[in-house]
């Protein structure tokens, strides 16, 4: 951990939670690819750990994919907060003078992969619905963590803007800089 | 870019270095190195005020313009 030692408590706090969450996250995407493998490979009955196992019984096909679907939506999440957490062991990084090219750089690809998060969220949702409506048990989305594409969606809009103003402010920071 | 910076040319003539220069007018010798190598975008008159007042010289001895040449 690089944060200078007299960083604001708010960005030490919001730091603390990106690692909780980065480590939360990667343990559930390490959870769904071993779980997703087990039932393929070794055992059929490891299926019903996201209650998929009607998923697997109707159809084998469907399940790999389902399951390959649920593995990178988390990988996805977990690798944004990767990335916020990242930032951070960046030597430039000083949140006295945040208007860096890699924070702008940061904060517009984190807003891309949001928007690429929610509408694979929105994208399994339909997948899910549509393996219901063939008569398949298959849980809500909330228990396989793929709701909310909605906040996911909205979420990429907003950091999309702010990258855009942090662009603009990068440049003030710059000509601020080299001003004698 | 067009405005020229001859503060090195001043501090020649004035025979003061970079170092007495940065200790006399307040500016770090970074700053004052960013100045001389034309890298700066912006000067503050307070920092020109003093520039002047220690190299006992006008704002014209220490920038120029220069337009660049129109490209064929």
């Amino acid at each position: 951990m690089k944060l200078r030692k007299n960083a604001p408590a708010i960005i030490i706090f919001l730091f603390v939670i990106s690692w909780i969450l980065f480590v939360g996250l990667s343990i559930e995407a390490g959870t769904l690819l071993y779980n997703g493998i087990a039932t393929q490979f070794f055992d059929k009955s490891n299926a019903d750990f996201n209650q998929l196992d009607s998923l697997y019984q109707a159809s084998e096909l469907h399940y790999p994919v389902f399951m390959l679907g649920l593995v990178l939506i988390a990988v996805s999440k977990a690798y944004l907060f990767y990335r916020l957490i990242k930032i951070s062991f960046n030597r430039e990084f000083d949140p006295e003078r945040p208007f860096i090219r890699e924070a702008k750089h940061l904060l517009t690809t984190i807003a891309y992969q949001a928007v690429e998060i929610g509408f694979g969220c929105l994208l399994w949702q339909w997948y899910a619905s549509w393996l219901s409506s063939r008569g398949i048990s298959m849980p809500s989305p909330a228990h396989l963590d793929i709701d909310g594409a909605d906040v996911w969606l909205f979420m990429g809009l907003i950091l999309y803007v702010m990258g855009y103003f942090f662009k603009k402010g990068v440049e003030m920071q710059e000509e601020n800089t080299l001003t004698v | 870019m067009p405005i020229i910076v001859n503060l090195d040319v001043v501090m020649a003539k004035r025979k003061i270095s970079l170092n007495e220069l940065s200790e006399r007018v307040g500016i770090t010798l970074s700053n004052l190195s960013v100045l001389k190598t034309g890298k700066a975008k912006a000067v503050r008159f307070s920092t020109l005020e003093t520039l002047c007042e220690v190299l006992e010289c006008q704002p014209g001895d220490l920038l120029a313009f220069e337009p660049e040449s129109p490209k064929k």
